[in-house]
This record gives C-alpha cells, sequence and structure tokens, in this order.
C-alpha cells in the first residue's frame, strides 16, 4: 500500500477553518510539506509550476470549479483528489468523470483512502 | 275419270319451293317468333312465357282471336308472367329483341320491313285468319328468319301461315294437340306434314333458341358439298326412286341444311347416316324439297294475259267434238290447274261451241297429288278468287271450299315424273309455273325441247316469272314477255330423249327397296336394223304364250297403256280399251293357226277421234308371238295368202247400240241438271249455314278468351282480395275504413288500442262508439276530407299526451276514382317523439360537449392539432398556430411538413407507431428554431384517435418549454450550490469542532466553547438567510455578536452601512466572534473600565475597494502577551482573513489594550 509518508503535497480550499482541518490531518498522515492555497488564481499558478507528490483540490474555489487546476496537474502527471461537496459520483466533473473523490466533510480514514487510491492509479497509469 | 287417253303412263313432277328474291330481305334484327292461338290460347302463351328466358334474344309476336269490341285484358295478364316487356302492337312498331308484341283488337296484323304494320280486316267478322295473314307476311318478311308456332285453338287457322314459313326456310312448331285445351289448329297444322317439331309448349323456347342457335352459328361441317348433296339423291333416289342431282345445288343444300338443323345434326355424315338408318328421314326430307304454297289465282295478272290473249284463242274453232288439252306439271295440290279449269270454264260459258277440255295435273308428290283429287281448299286458298267466281264454282263444306264437279271432271290428276317419264302429247297449253327454277341449266335446257316435243303447233307455254326458254328462241316465240307466255314455233318434233316404256314400266312396278342395278341385258340389234326398227317399223310388241310383253318398240303408247290398279305386263290388259277384244281374238287365232293373223279396220278412240287400226298376230319360236298395229290410214298390207284376215263387221250393232246411249245420255244429262239444281240449292243454303257456322264459331272462341281473361282476373282479384284480408288482420297500423255518412265499413284489429269496437260495429255510425281520441274531432276531419278530397294529417294526443298518433285522413275512392268515404289511418308515434325528445337532448349535451372541446382547445395553454395518415392538419388550434407563427385560419388541411417545418422529420416515426399501436406516445422532446427564432425546447405527446377501432387520426398536443428547461437548470444549479455550502458548512463546523477539542481539555469549557463558536456561525447564517443569502449587514453581526456582553456604554461602533458578501460575512463572523471571546476572557470586556471601540470605513483606491475595520481596546489593565504558543482564538484571527479574503490582520498588543486592524479588499 502507498503511503504518504515524506511526499510533498499542495492542498487548494478556500475555507480557512476546512483548509486547517485538512491540513493538519495531511501532516498527521505524514505529509513533508504541505502547500496550502485558497484563491484560484494562487492555485493556477502552484499547479502550473510547483513541484508536489500529490493534490487536494476542493471542486468549487469561490465559485469557480477547478477543472482547469485538475487539467494542468493532470497534464504535469500529478495525481489528485477532488474535495466535493457533491455526492460521490458528481455528474458535473465532466472529464474528470472517475477521478477519486472524497467527500466532504471528511475523516482522515476517508481521506487517506482517497489519497491512496489516487496515487495507485497514477501508478499503474 | 274413267277415260285416260294419255299417250304414254304419266309421272309427274312437282314445283320446289321458288327462290324468291323478295323473301326474307329485311330481316329484323333478332329472330322473329310468331304465336297464333285461339281458343285456350290464354294458358297456352302463360306457359310458353313462362319458359322464355328474359334474354332470348328473340321477339315474339302474339296472334290471338279477340273480341273486337271488347279491350283485351291479355298484355296485362301476360305481363305478370315473363319480364319481358309485353305491348299491344302499335301500327309502325319496331321488332326488337327480348320483347313480347300482342296483336290488339279488331286488326290485321303484319310484319313489313321487319316493322309490325296494322290494317282493318279486309274479311267480315267469321272469315278473319288472322294467324294466316301474319304468318303468310312473316314468311314473306322475315324467310329463315322467322319461326310460326300453333297453339290452342278450334279450326284452322295458322295451317297456311305455317305452310308459308315452311316455305320461306322459317322454323314450324306446333303444340302438342293433346296438350292444347283445344286440339283443331294444332291437328290441322300437322295435318300439313310440314310442321319440324310437334312439341310441349314448355318445351318450345329451348327448341327455338337451339334452333337459331344452329342458323346463327351455321357451324355445319361440310366439307365437299358437292359429294356430300350426290349422296344425299342417292339415298332418296334408293328410298322412293326420285332423282334430285339435278335439282338447283343451293336450292338443294339449303333444305338439307334446314332438316339438319331442325335435327340438331352437325355433320354432313352424321345426318347421312340418319338418312341411311331411319327410312322416315327420307320421306321428310322429300317433302321438305317439294315445298310449295300455291294458291288459287296466284299472279292475277298472268291470268288475265291468259284469260285477255290467250283461252279466246284456244277455243276459237273447236267444237263440240274437239278436245283442249292442258298440262299442268308440278301442279302440287291442284290450285293452279283449277284455276286454270275455272277459267275454261268462265271463256265456255260465253260461247256456243263446247269442246272437251282435258287438264293434266301432275305432280311427283302423292301426298299433294291426294290434296288435288280431293279438290277441297281451304279459305286462304281461295282468297283471291274473285267473290262470282268462289260463288260460282266452289261450295263450302265445313272448314274448306270444294270444288263443284264441272270442274273438277275438267281436271285429271295423275302422278308422273316431268324428268323421268315420257311427256304428254299434242297439248294445246303448258302451265308450269315456278319449277324450272329449281332445277339446273342443263336439266332446264332439256326440258325446253320436252315442252316443245308435246305441244301441238302453235301451243302455247307458260312459265314462272323468273323462268325463261333457256335461250331456245329457235323453238319458241315469246307472246307476252312480261306473263313468260310463249307459243311453239316449226312444225318438226324434235327428238327427245325420253327413257323406254318398257323401262319405264319396269321401273315403276318394282319395289323401291330392291334396287335392281343390272336389269337384263335386251337384245340389241345392229344399228342398221335398230335405226329401221325406231323410226320405219310399226309400232310393235312381242309377248309370250301367257301374253306378257317381253318386249316393245318404239311408239306404242298410242295403242298401250297402263289400266287403273295393280300393274300388268299382259297386253291383253295394256292394250287401249277398244283394242282389248281385238287383241284378245287375234293373238288366240294365231296361236291356232299357227299363222300370222290380221283384224282390220279395228275402231280406236284417240284424243276423241276415231281411228282404224290393224292388228297384225306373228307367231315366232318358242311360243313367242310378234303383235303389230298399223294405222290403217297410213298402210293397207298385201293380202298374202297365209294371213287370216277378219274384218271387224260389228258395225250395225255398234250403231244400234251407239243411239240407243245417246238416248240414255240424253236422259242422265236432263236428270243430272235436275239434280244439279237442288244440289246447288242444297249447297248455297249449306253454304250460308257454314258462313254462319264460322262466325258463331268465332263468337265463341273470342268468347272463350274473354272468358279466360275474366276467369284469370277473377282468380287475381280473389287473391288480391286474399292478400288485402291478410294485410288487414296482420297489420299494426290502426285503420278505420268509414262510408259518406260516417258509419263503420271496415277496421284493422290494431284499432282496438284506440276504439272499442266488435265485429258487429261494422255499419254503426262512428260517434256511437266508445273510443280514447275525439269522436267528434275524427268526424269533422273526415267530413273535411270528403269535401275536399285532399288527405288530412294531423298529430292526436291521446290521455294527456301520454300516447301520440298522426292521424292521416285519406279520402277513399272505389275503382271509378270516385270518393266513397274516408280511410282514418292511425300510426303510433308515441315512441318516436320520445325518442325525438330523447334525440334532442343527447344533440343539447353532444352541442355543450363539443363546446367544451371547442373551448378547450381554444384556450388551453398547448399547441393542439389533429393530424391524418398523410399527416394534413385536420384541426388546429390557436396556440399551434401561434408556436408555427402563422394565420389560424391559413393552417386547416394543409400538410405538417409546412406548417412547421422541421417538426414531421423528428415525430413522423412516432406518427407511424401511434397510428399502428393505437397507444399513446408522451413526452417526446424536441429542440426547433421555428421561423428564425432562437432555439426552443418543445414537449410533445401524441395520441391515437380511434374511429370505429381504426386509428383514424392522430392529436399532437405541442407545449413550449424552453423556459421551464432553463429554470430546471437554473435550480440543479442552485442545489449543487446549496450542497456544497451545506457541506462546507459542515466541514467547517467539523474543524472547529476538531480545534476546540484538541485545545481544551475541561468539558463544560469544551462545550460552552464550541457552544459560543458555532452560535456565532450560526447567527450569522441567521441574518444572511434574511437576506436570501445576498448579504449581512456588518453592524448587525458585530451587534449580534456583542450582545451577551452586557457592557453597552463601554463599546461603541462607528462606521456607515456596509453590506458584507456571505463569505465575508461568515469569515469576518469567525474572526470578529474570536476578538469578543479574547475580550471578554482577557481584554476590555474582562474589567469593569475597559473600553472597546470598533470603527470601520470603505476606502476606494487605484488598487481597488477595502473595508477597515479597526478593533481598539482601551483601559485595560494588565494587557499581556499570552505567551508563546498562540491559542487557536489568535491564529484564526490572524490567519483566517488572509486565506479566506485574501485580507492583511494587524494584530498587536498595546500598553491600554488590543488594537487590532483589518483590511479586506471588497
Amino acid at each position: 500500500m502507498k503511503s504518504i509518508d515524506g511526499l510533498a503535497l499542495l492542498l487548494v480550499e478556500d475555507e480557512y477553518l476546512i483548509a486547517l482541518d485538512a491540513e493538519e490531518m495531511l501532516r498527521e498522515l505524514g505529509a513533508k510539506t504541505i502547500e496550502v492555497v485558497g484563491t484560484f488564481e494562487d492555485a493556477q499558478t502552484r499547479t502550473s509550476e510547483g513541484t508536489y507528490d500529490l493534490a487536494v483540490l476542493d471542486v468549487n474555489i469561490n465559485g469557480k470549479f477547478s477543472y482547469p487546476l485538475a487539467a494542468n496537474l493532470k497534464s504535469r502527471g500529478i495525481p489528485f483528489v477532488f474535495a466535493t461537496g457533491y455526492g460521490r459520483h458528481d455528474h458535473t466533473l465532466g472529464e474528470f468523470q472517475g477521478t477519486v473523490c472524497v467527500s466532504k466533510p471528511y475523516t482522515i480514514d476517508r481521506l487517506e483512502k482517497a489519497l491512496r487510491a489516487a496515487l495507485s492509479e497514477s501508478a499503474t497509469a | 275419270m274413267a277415260e285416260e287417253t294419255i299417250e304414254t303412263p304419266v309421272e309427274l313432277e312437282r314445283s320446289l319451293s321458288p327462290d324468291k328474291p323478295e323473301v326474307g330481305a329485311h330481316p329484323a334484327q333478332c329472330p322473329v317468333v310468331g304465336l297464333g292461338a285461339s281458343a285456350g290460347g290464354l294458358e297456352a302463351f302463360q306457359n310458353f312465357l313462362m319458359a322464355t328466358p328474359v334474354d332470348s334474344g328473340h321477339a315474339y309476336v302474339l296472334v290471338q282471336h279477340l273480341d273486337p269490341n271488347h279491350e283485351s285484358m291479355l298484355a296485362e295478364l301476360l305481363g305478370r308472367r315473363t319480364d319481358m316487356p309485353v305491348r299491344q302492337v302499335v301500327d309502325g312498331m319496331d321488332i326488337e329483341p327480348n320483347n313480347v308484341y300482342l296483336i290488339p283488337p279488331n286488326a290485321s296484323l303484319v310484319i313489313e320491313k321487319a316493322k309490325l304494320r296494322l290494317s282493318e280486316f279486309a274479311e267480315p267478322r267469321g272469315f278473319r285468319r288472322p294467324i294466316d295473314v301474319f304468318f303468310r307476311s312473316l314468311a314473306v318478311d322475315q324467310g329463315t328468319n322467322a319461326a310460326c308456332v300453333v297453339l290452342s285453338g278450334t279450326g284452322g287457322d295458322g295451317t297456311e301461315g305455317l305452310r308459308a314459313v315452311k316455305e320461306a326456310g322459317g322454323l314450324t312448331l306446333v303444340q302438342e294437340p293433346d296438350t292444347a285445351k283445344y286440339d283443331g289448329m294444332p291437328n290441322s297444322a300437322v295435318g300439313t306434314g310440314l310442321v319440324d317439331k310437334v312439341l310441349d309448349v314448355a318445351a318450345m323456347p329451348g327448341a327455338i333458341r337451339d334452333y337459331f342457335d344452329r342458323v346463327q352459328s351455321g357451324a355445319l361441317h361440310m366439307p365437299d358439298v358437292t359429294d356430300f348433296l350426290l349422296k344425299v339423291c342417292e339415298e332418296i333416289r334408293y328410298r322412293l326412286g326420285h332423282d334430285f342431282s339435278q335439282y338447283k345445288r343451293t336450292t338443294m343444300m339449303r333444305r338439307v341444311q334446314r332438316r339438319m338443323q331442325v335435327l340438331g345434326t352437325a355433320t354432313g355424315e352424321e345426318y347421312l347416316d340418319r338418312l341411311r338408318d331411319n327410312p322416315v328421314e327420307a320421306d321428310l326430307l322429300f317433302r321438305d324439297l317439294l315445298i310449295n304454297v300455291t294458291c288459287f289465282f296466284r299472279d292475277s295478272e298472268v291470268f288475265n294475259t291468259l284469260r285477255r290473249d290467250v283461252i279466246p284463242e284456244l277455243i276459237k274453232d273447236k267444237g263440240a267434238g274437239d278436245t283442249i288439252r292442258i298440262w299442268a306439271p308440278g301442279c302440287s295440290s291442284g290450285e293452279e290447274a283449277y284455276s286454270l279449269a275455272i277459267l275454261m270454264a268462265e271463256a265456255l260459258s260465253r260461247t256456243r261451241a263446247r269442246p272437251t277440255v282435258q287438264i293434266f295435273a301432275t305432280d311427283i308428290d302423292e301426298a299433294m297429288l291426294q290434296k288435288a283429287r280431293m279438290a277441297a281448299y281451304p279459305h286462304s286458298a281461295v282468297k283471291d278468287v274473285p267473290l262470282e267466281l268462289l260463288d260460282r264454282y266452289f261450295f263450302a263444306q265445313e272448314d274448306d271450299y270444294v270444288l263443284m264437279q264441272p270442274i273438277r271432271d275438267m281436271v285429271r290428276v295423275s302422278n308422273h315424273n316431268l324428268i323421268k317419264d315420257a311427256p304428254f302429247s299434242r297439248v294445246d297449253m303448258i302451265v308450269c309455273r315456278n319449277l324450272l327454277i329449281y332445277l339446273d341449266v342443263p336439266l332446264q335446257q332439256r326440258l325446253i325441247p320436252v315442252f316443245h316435243y308435246a305441244l301441238r303447233v302453235r301451243g302455247w307455254l307458260v312459265l314462272g316469272s323468273a323462268e325463261n326458254i333457256a335461250s331456245r328462241i329457235e323453238l319458241f316465240d315469246t307472246v307476252d314477255a312480261a306473263a313468260r307466255i310463249f307459243q311453239r314455233r316449226g312444225a318438226q318434233r324434235q327428238s327427245v330423249a325420253m327413257p323406254l316404256l318398257v323401262q319405264s314400266l319396269a321401273h315403276s312396278s318394282a319395289d323401291y327397296g330392291a334396287r335392281d342395278r343390272n336389269p337384263p341385258a335386251v337384245e340389241r340389234p345392229d344399228t342398221t336394223v335398230r335405226r329401221v326398227m325406231e323410226r320405219y317399223a310399226p309400232p310393235h310388241v312381242v309377248v309370250n304364250v301367257a301374253n306378257d310383253i317381253i318386249r316393245a318398240s318404239n311408239r306404242t303408247g298410242k295403242y298401250i297403256e297402263l289400266a287403273e290398279g295393280r300393274p300388268s305386263t299382259k297386253v291383253t290388259d295394256l292394250a287401249k280399251r277398244g283394242l282389248r277384244t281385238a287383241v284378245r281374238s287375234v293373238l288366240e287365232s294365231a296361236r291356232r293357226s299357227g299363222k300370222r293373223s290380221i283384224k282390220r279396220d279395228v275402231r280406236m278412240d284417240v284424243d276423241d277421234e276415231s281411228v282404224l287400226v290393224d292388228i297384225i298376230a306373228d307367231p315366232m319360236s318358242e311360243g313367242e308371238t310378234l303383235l303389230v298395229f298399223q294405222d290403217a290410214a297410213i298402210a293397207k298390207l298385201d293380202e298374202d295368202a297365209d294371213v287370216d284376215v277378219a274384218f271387224d263387221s260389228s258395225d250395225d250393232r255398234i250403231k244400234l247400240l251407239e243411239d240407243e246411249l245417246d238416248e240414255t245420255r240424253t236422259k242422265l244429262r236432263t236428270t243430272v241438271e235436275e239434280l244439279e239444281t237442288s244440289n246447288e240449292e242444297l249447297k248455297s243454303s249449306n253454304e250460308e249455314m257454314m258462313s254462319m257456322n264460322e262466325e258463331l264459331q268465332s263468337t265463341n272462341e273470342e268468347l272463350a278468351t274473354v272468358n279466360e281473361e275474366l276467369k284469370n282476373k277473377v282468380d287475381q282479384l280473389g287473391r288480391s282480395n286474399s292478400d288485402l284480408e291478410n294485410f288487414i288482420e296482420s297489420t299494426e297500423v290502426p285503420t278505420i275504413f268509414l262510408d259518406k255518412r260516417m258509419r263503420i265499413r271496415s277496421f284493422t284489429p290494431a284499432t282496438k288500442a284506440l276504439f272499442r269496437f266488435q265485429e258487429q260495429d261494422k255499419g254503426r255510425p262512428l260517434s256511437d262508439l266508445v273510443s280514447r281520441a275525439d269522436r267528434s274531432q275524427l268526424e269533422a276531419l273526415g267530413r273535411k276530407v270528403l269535401e275536399a278530397g285532399e288527405p288530412i294529417e294531423q298529430e292526436l294526443l291521446i290521455d294527456e299526451g301520454k300516447e301520440s298518433y298522426v292521424l292521416r285522413v285519406l279520402p277513399y275512392r272505389d275503382l271509378n276514382e270516385a270518393i266513397d268515404g274516408v280511410v282514418l289511418v292511425f300510426s303510433d308515434v308515441t315512441k318516436i317523439r320520445q325518442t325525438q325528445a330523447d334525440l334532442a337532448r343527447n344533440e343539447d349535451i353532444a352541442r355543450q360537449r363539443s363546446n367544451e372541446i371547442e373551448t378547450l382547445y381554444r384556450t388551453a395553454p398547448v399547441g393542439m392539432a389533429l393530424v391524418d395518415r398523410n399527416r394534413r392538419c385536420i384541426k388546429i388550434n390557436q396556440h399551434f398556430a401561434d408556436i408555427a407563427g402563422q394565420d389560424i385560419d391559413a393552417l386547416s388541411g394543409r400538410a405538417l411538413r409546412e406548417v412547421v417545418p422541421g417538426l414531421l422529420e423528428r415525430i413522423d416515426r412516432a406518427i407511424s407507431e401511434v397510428f399502428e399501436r393505437s397507444e399513446d406516445i408522451l413526452n417526446l422532446e424536441v429542440t426547433l428554431r421555428v421561423n428564425g427564432k432562437p432555439a426552443q425546447d418543445f414537449l410533445i405527446d401524441i395520441y391515437p384517435y380511434e374511429q370505429e377501432d381504426r386509428v383514424t387520426a392522430v392529436g399532437l398536443v405541442i407545449k413550449e418549454v424552453t423556459e421551464l428547461r432553463h429554470l430546471e437548470k437554473e435550480l440543479r444549479r442552485l442545489m449543487d450550490e446549496l450542497q456544497h455550502r451545506v457541506k462546507n458548512t459542515l466541514a467547517t463546523v467539523a474543524s472547529i469542532v476538531n480545534q476546540t477539542v484538541s485545545t481544551k481539555s475541561d468539558r463544560t469549557e469544551l462545550v460552552d466553547t464550541l457552544k459560543k463558536r458555532l452560535g456565532a456561525l450560526a447567527a450569522t447564517h441567521d441574518l444572511l438567510t434574511l437576506h436570501d443569502w445576498q448579504g449581512a449587514s456588518l453592524r448587525q453581526i458585530l451587534e449580534t455578536e456583542l450582545r451577551p456582553f452586557d457592557h453597552r456604554d463601554r463599546i461603541q461602533l462607528n462606521g456607515p452601512v456596509v453590506d458584507l458578501p456571505p463569505k465575508h460575512a461568515l469569515s469576518l463572523t469567525l474572526t470578529l466572534h474570536e476578538l469578543a471571546t479574547n475580550a471578554a476572557k482577557y481584554g476590555a470586556l474582562s474589567q469593569a473600565g475597559g473600553m472597546l471601540t470598533i470603527d470601520w470605513a470603505v476606502n476606494v483606491d487605484a488598487t481597488g475597494r477595502r473595508l477597515i475595520v479597526h478593533w481598539i481596546e482601551s483601559s485595560v489593565d494588565g494587557v499581556s502577551a499570552t505567551g508563546n504558543t498562540e491559542s487557536f482564538g489568535t491564529r484564526l484571527i490572524k490567519n483566517a482573513v488572509v486565506h479566506d479574503l485574501q485580507g492583511h490582520c494587524d494584530h498587536r498588543l498595546a500598553p491600554g489594550g488590543l488594537n487590532c486592524t483589518i483590511t479586506v479588499p471588497f
């Protein structure tokens, strides 16, 4: 089983308290670095340029869908999971239908499961 | 007729029917069937018509003896038995197939050029023969296209007509006499021997159809006509001894064909077989071949010419001792011969001379000759005899006219074959009309010299109108070309090839059946001897010991003739009467003496002159004796010594006997004349009786007809009456018959529903009777109709309208159309009225429903259309028209394709499916651009419209749902948004709980802190919800947050009205809550003297709009930093606005208390 131990993570979440909680969970799961981004613009830059092993994307960032960000990550081979308030099989995912999702509010167990799934999918891809 | 002074034994030829060009010249468009009947005819006609198919293709002309003074009901009576139109004839009527024509009373009917013509009867009542008259015209006009039928009746009308039809080649049928009510007419017709078939009436139509079918198809198979006819002739010759081989081929063929048609034989072979196997057939054909119709004074011009020019010449210079010889070959039943006799008698009556007249009437048909000998003729035959001649020379006897004895005495009737037998000689006149035309030309050419031979010098020859002397002008001078009268030229007799007497004799005496094809060879002397024998030797015969003639020479006819009775070959029987004694004695004498014996000057009467004859008997070898006749005037033989001459010297005795005879004759004549006078008287009264009888019989027949008609009528009346009674008994329509005085004449049983009628009420006034109807009203109506004569119709209400009747009051008309009462007819219309009311009610309901539907169509907010199988809009509503963007009036009946372009392509399959399965298809979604408008979404329902279990159309319901779709999308978006927000809120709460739990160890404090943190969040949610999540006032957020702190005088809020967006409001709420919590715990709100001022403002510059909030605490004692580790609250204060709102937080502890400045883009 893959582990996120020692990985560099990007967390895109516009709600401070949620981001805070998530950051703590990730750290607990063994992430080496966690970069937390709260705006779409910042996230654009990071997903295009930053170096990460794994990313958690909130689907809706200040009213904007985060698909362009996902596209950036996908093109760069960085595995990611969507954190979504919608159902597990969100029909709005469009081209990212099938991407690993973790439903809000998430627990550490579910987050971990999702992250591992994203990692192993990326490895087999 | 004791005297027979004819040179040669006779067999005569009779004529065949002439080929008259006018016969059948105007055939009608279909075969014409003439039917004749008298008494008993109605039944026969009815049976005939019932058996006749309506499309037989023939026309039927019915001739019936009718009472001239009585309108005939025949057409009406017969019309019921056939579907063919039955019409009484009107003058000039055309003949058409499948029609029945009926002779009218008191008129004579004929057919001319295929039209029916009427005229008045020429004859007095009682002498009329309408059937004969019509049949004769039918024969002439239609020829082979005609058929005649003789049915029940008394007397003999129709018989002569039938003969004429037969002669012209038509079909002749007669009702089986046993089946006829009266068999007189059928029997008379059958008696002619000319009837093709004697049948039951019911079988006649079939026989007629078969016959004409065969005539029309003409399908007689005849590969070689000549050969066939030769065989037929051979057969007749074999059976009857008459040779027809030289008869005109066409005529012969037609006759034979006719027999074949009657018999139904298709091929010549078949017919020949029949001819061979059936001896009767030869007789019938023979009869057919010889049919002729002749009558007295036929072609009156010819007889006028004879009387005027020829007969005076004939009797000129003739005295009492002279004989006038006239020959009529082919005399048939003798009318022509007797006509000549009458002419001669007339001519002689005007002169004093009394020459003997001998008229030889000859023919080969023994049956006809028998008729000629009877000299009795029907009315029809004597119709051309002038009345004074009829009076003078005929007497009436039963149905016939019989010639008087003096005329009969002039005529010798005998069987003689003109072709085969030796002719008469020294004849003054030959009348041979309409015989030659049946013979072929070579035979005609052979016969003209025969006539020349037979006639004396300057003798007359009279031929038929179509005949001539065959260009033998060297033999005859033409006397009258039109009348065909010629006169013999030249003194020389022509040599005529005639059969020898002996052969004739042998042949005539032979049995017909025993055909002797190889007669014993006659000794043939050499030519010279033969010439001498023929020309110079005196007439002679050779006899044997029994006096039988073994051989004979030429010209013996003067001395020898056939005697009456069975033919004998003995010379003693054959020698003419004056010679017999002498022959016998001379033969005896010669035999006795063995020497030649002669008897001289034997007196013999030849043609009323006496000649002296020498008879020589010369014994020869073997008992044969030569017997020679020599006219004494011609030669005297040498009186040889060995001749035994014996003079006939009994002259004196003869003289004595003759004197006695003269005396006796005179006495006899006187007696005869007296007898004749009384006889004449008897005859005349007899004639009167006959004519009265005729009239009576005719009246009787007419009465019988009328009686039959009446009987039939009575039967019909009886039936009608019974029908009527049944009708009255069974009808359910109450009907009352009233007489003029409103008394009940009759009523139907159904009337009892309205009136209490009894059978005995008939005759009582209507007003006396109990009725549910208003009687006075009925009576008033009845009187009104009686006066006006017009029917009245009125509705009657009974029992206050519970029952309704329509009363019709009609005038009662008797058979003379006079009004003799009234008829009341009640029609019960109660049910009808109820039904009408129901109907009206239903109609109202239906109309209402229809209106509802119309209204629905008009007002429903959806497009509706009814579309047929061809995808045409049958019905359409305004809304549909609006969707199509067109005028509703222009759309009805248009194709759906044109109404809403693009729509049909999308739903055509669905429409087909609905037509097919008859099931609704609902909620079809279609997006269309109509009339250049932006794309619109439509929802379409299709449902079947059924009529009589069959989908005849589909209904379309179309809704425009563009806006709805838009709203749905919006709703989904909002739902998503909401869910997102709720989940985020939950995640936020979870985070708060996590953070709080990890920092607070005391449970009470933990719960209290959590309550407060979440309470702040909830309060701002409330504010946002209050404003539909559009925003929340900053001041309200602050006031709500600070409300638990009851330090009003220490808290100051300064700033403009600012509405915060949800995210700003929530983020700031969390921050401000932590600030307030801290202030309550450690800062301005934790001490009595602490002051809190919150100022805020909105700044706008080039970089944007910003909200700046200053949180200033003052007059707080003991302000100190809270150590190294920052609490969750402080971390939140410092970072939340940065993270959430990209703002800035300046958090600093000043000496008087906390100063915190928050700046957020806004």
